[in-house]
């Protein structure tokens, strides 16, 4: 393999690789809104009124 | 009209990265692996990811969320249908219609996908039971086990093999149920449970395959046949050979091939079938350079003659061969070898085989190169040699100029690089700028992406459709189409191709570039590359495992389109509609496998419904998107719930580039092979038949799109928002 060629396997993977890194990392960094939300008649406030 | 409470709880993927990996599971399959490598290093190697990139940014990516955006807006209407979602997205009486090809498309390519996937699945199970074992190292025996496994040479001998039928049909029914299997336990409880665990799986055994081919230590030049043919056959059987082909002549006929070149053929084809009938004095672990390239021209045959009647001081040729190998750079190599690939393409264009010249540092490279040879073949004693001094020395001359048909073929022995690795990855990422002023290589690209990507068969759609109405789609159809990439570029691009080379050396490797046969890459040349590896019965597992497995992925994805339009159309239940579609579906594969000869039927239907029906479903739902919803509410509906924001920069990129690229694609990729196939439907009964059989099974779905659409009223599906 000559230079230019390493330097385009070495680019594309960097660039495909980087990509996958980000977007599972985006994917699973961000917890699911019905997790970590709740509508208000899903909160008890001990309100007996 | 049913009342809100009357419909069923709307099917919904339990997990973001469940739907993440159904639809990269969908997208990731054989082409990855194996079309994948093929095409790129044929078209420029790493100069063909400049246009890869830019067609992955212009119309892959931006096609995948087009997609999901409106897979979803559809399913928000209770529909997850693609004719159904059609009719939600262009309020016209004929978008239903339009919607249709997303039925057709993936049912279609089921009929023949399933099939590959059988393939896949006989031969991991072939080589974990070791029932390839006694193929050895020869590419001949794997070639023919893959005609006679396929049928590719007669017709229906996959139902009638000598009153047997093969042992594929057997796999491909389990395949088929396995399918289906999968598929009736439901959306979450069936696909995305599968894909979860298939697709870690799947990748691992990949990293796992790459991680060997990377670590491969560099692999000796082997003998060519002349030198290693006699410790592979029984010694009667090698007098015997030796004696024809004394007595044979070395002109060739009328169709271009001497008598020597067919008792070697013959020979080979006897050798290969007593292997495999496991007869005793055949060794089937003989490294040797079988005959291709040079090898197989007519001066070769006549080398490899004189070699044999000299009682082998016709080691001079070989000698000549390592001075050459030895006294090239790597640079001279390659440009022989740029030369070998251009010509061999001339041939195929041009009637007569056109000449070109050499650069000049390759020329003076090969003055002195012939200078040693002429040394080396003054030394070789009398008897039959002037006839191989008088050959080569004819080779010689016709070196120097311009190389002609038969001798170009020694261009590949001269260019031969150590078989290395990192020579290997030579040919996926070297790049050869040139090709970018072909269009052909820019149209093998956006193809390569646009199929890589499984955009436009209906399936992005459906499986959309089963999310909630905030769930994310930006983020999800980014990270599917990245894991693609990744299983595509740095696992694909890192296995097949380095591995053949290190294996099977310049000619074959150039060979298997030429034909850019994704199955004679993957059934043929792969098995001989595991069969030289250490331990590699173990590979070939993980390898053929791991084709299966994003196989399935796959295929499942192109049954849940239309188990969704029996649902929601007919009010079918699960059970009922898995069965009706079962049917159906092996009604069409029949055929297919039926009529194997050339894969004539696999091919016609991957033709016209594979390629060229999807041109035309990804531009109108690209179309609808930009036009017809409009470029900002389409973003707008993409942008609900997402979790990253689609750059400003896509909006006119949706609206004019993409369809621009999509149509010129389109149309170039039609002008180049529609004459062909319009041909084909002229000439072969079985052509026209299978089209038929497409165009009567579209009608089909037409009309069990109108029924469906009465059905749609009647629960009101479709007229307002639904659901989560």
């Amino acid at each position: 393999m000559n230079a230019t060629g390493l330097v385009l396997m070495i680019a594309s993977n960097a660039a495909i690789i980087g990509l996958v890194v980000y977007c599972f990392y985006r994917v699973f960094s961000i917890r699911e809104p019905e997790k970590t939300e709740h509508a208000p008649l899903d909160i008890d406030t001990r309100d007996r009124d | 009209m049913a009342s809100q409470a009357d419909r069923p709880t709307p099917e919904q993927w339990a997990t973001k990265i469940g739907v993440i990996l159904a639809v990269a599971g969908s997208a990731v399959g054989l082409g990855n692996f194996l079309r994948f490598p093929g095409t790129a290093a044929a078209s420029g190697a790493g100069a063909f990811m400049i246009p890869y990139f830019l067609s992955l940014l212009l119309l892959g990516i931006p096609i995948c969320w087009v997609e999901w955006a409106l897979g979803r807006r559809g399913g928000r209407f209770g529909l997850n249908s693609s004719p159904g979602i059609f009719s939600v997205l262009w309020k016209h009486p004929l978008s239903k219609y339009l919607g249709t090809l997303g039925l057709l498309i993936p049912v279609v390519i089921y009929m023949y996908y399933v099939y590959i996937e059988s393939w896949c699945l006989a031969y991991a199970v072939g080589y974990a039971s070791g029932a390839f074992e006694p193929f050895g190292t020869n590419p001949y025996a794997y070639q023919q086990h893959f005609a006679r496994m396929t049928g590719s040479e007669t017709n229906g001998l996959v139902f009638d093999d000598n009153g047997k039928v093969q042992a594929i049909l057997f796999f491909f029914l389990g395949t088929f149920a396995t399918n289906f299997l999968v598929i009736y336990r439901g959306l979450t409880r069936g696909i995305e449970t599968f894909c979860k665990v298939a697709m870690p799986l799947l990748i691992l055994a990949a990293i796992v395959v790459a991680v060997r081919v990377l670590t491969l230590p560099a692999q000796p030049i082997p003998e060519p046949w002349q030198r290693s043919l006699e410790a592979a056959i029984p010694a009667p059987e090698w007098e015997r050979f030796r004696n024809d082909l004394d007595s044979a002549t070395l002109e060739p006929d009328e169709r271009g091939r001497s008598p020597v070149q067919r008792l070697v053929e013959d020979e080979f084809r006897r050798y290969f079938d007593a292997l495999n009938r496991h007869e005793p004095g055949y060794d089937a672990d003989v490294r040797m350079a079988r005959p291709t390239g040079f090898l197989d021209s007519p001066d070769g045959y006549r080398v490899a003659v004189a070699e044999l009647q000299s009682g082998g001081a016709g080691r001079a040729y070989r000698e000549w061969i390592q001075f050459g190998q030895d006294d090239l750079d790597d640079d001279v190599k390659r440009e022989l070898q740029k030369l070998e690939r251009r010509q061999l393409k001339n041939d195929k264009q041009l009637a007569q085989a056109r000449g070109e010249d050499l650069r000049a540092d390759a020329l003076a490279s090969r003055d002195s190169l012939e200078t040693r040879r002429r040394e080396l073949l003054a030394g070789v004693p009398g008897g039959p040699m002037p006839l191989l001094t008088a050959e080569l020395i004819r080779l010689g001359v016709a070196l120097d100029r311009a190389l002609e048909v038969q001798q170009r073929s020694a261009a590949i022995e001269l260019s031969e690089l150590q078989r290395t690795v990192f020579n290997g990855l030579g040919y996926m990422w070297n790049p050869d700028f040139e090709v970018l002023a072909n269009s052909d290589v820019w149209l093998k690209a956006a193809g390569q992406v646009f199929f890589s990507l499984s955009v436009g068969f209906g399936i992005i759609l459906n499986y959309a459709s089963y999310l909630r109405r905030k769930d994310d789609v930006v983020l999800s159809g980014l990270t599917a189409s990245a894991t693609n990439e990744f299983c595509e570029v740095s696992l694909g691009g890192l296995v097949a191709i380095p591995a053949t080379f290190v294996f099977l050396g310049t000619a074959t490797t150039l060979s298997v570039l030429d034909t850019q046969s994704t199955f004679g890459l993957g059934f043929n040349t792969l098995p001989t590359v595991f069969a030289n590896m250490p331990a590699g019965r173990w590979f070939a597992v993980a390898w053929f495992s791991l084709l299966f497995l994003a196989g399935i992925t796959s295929s499942v994805s192109m049954l849940q389109p239309a188990i969704a339009f029996l649902e929601e159309g007919f009010g079918l239940r699960r059970r009922a509609s898995v069965v009706g579609l079962g049917l159906i579906t092996l009604l069409g594969a029949i055929p297919v496998v039926y009529f194997s000869k050339n894969s004539v039927v696999l091919a016609t239907l991957d033709f016209w419904v594979g390629s060229f029906a999807l041109f035309i479903l990804a531009t109108i739902e690209v179309l609808i998107f930009g036009w017809v919803l409009g470029i900002e509410e389409g973003f707008d509906e993409a942008h609900r719930g997402a979790q990253i924001r689609i750059p400003w920069i896509y909006r006119p990129i949706v609206k004019y580039v993409t369809p621009a690229f999509l149509l010129t694609v389109f149309v170039a990729w039609s002008w180049q092979n529609a004459p062909e196939e319009i041909a084909k439907v002229r000439s072969d009964r079985v052509v026209l038949a299978t089209v038929a059989g497409i165009g009567i099974f579209f009608g089909f779905l037409l009309l069990l799109t109108r029924l469906a659409s009465g059905e749609w009223k009647r629960k009101g599906l479709g007229d307002r928002e639904v659901g989560p």
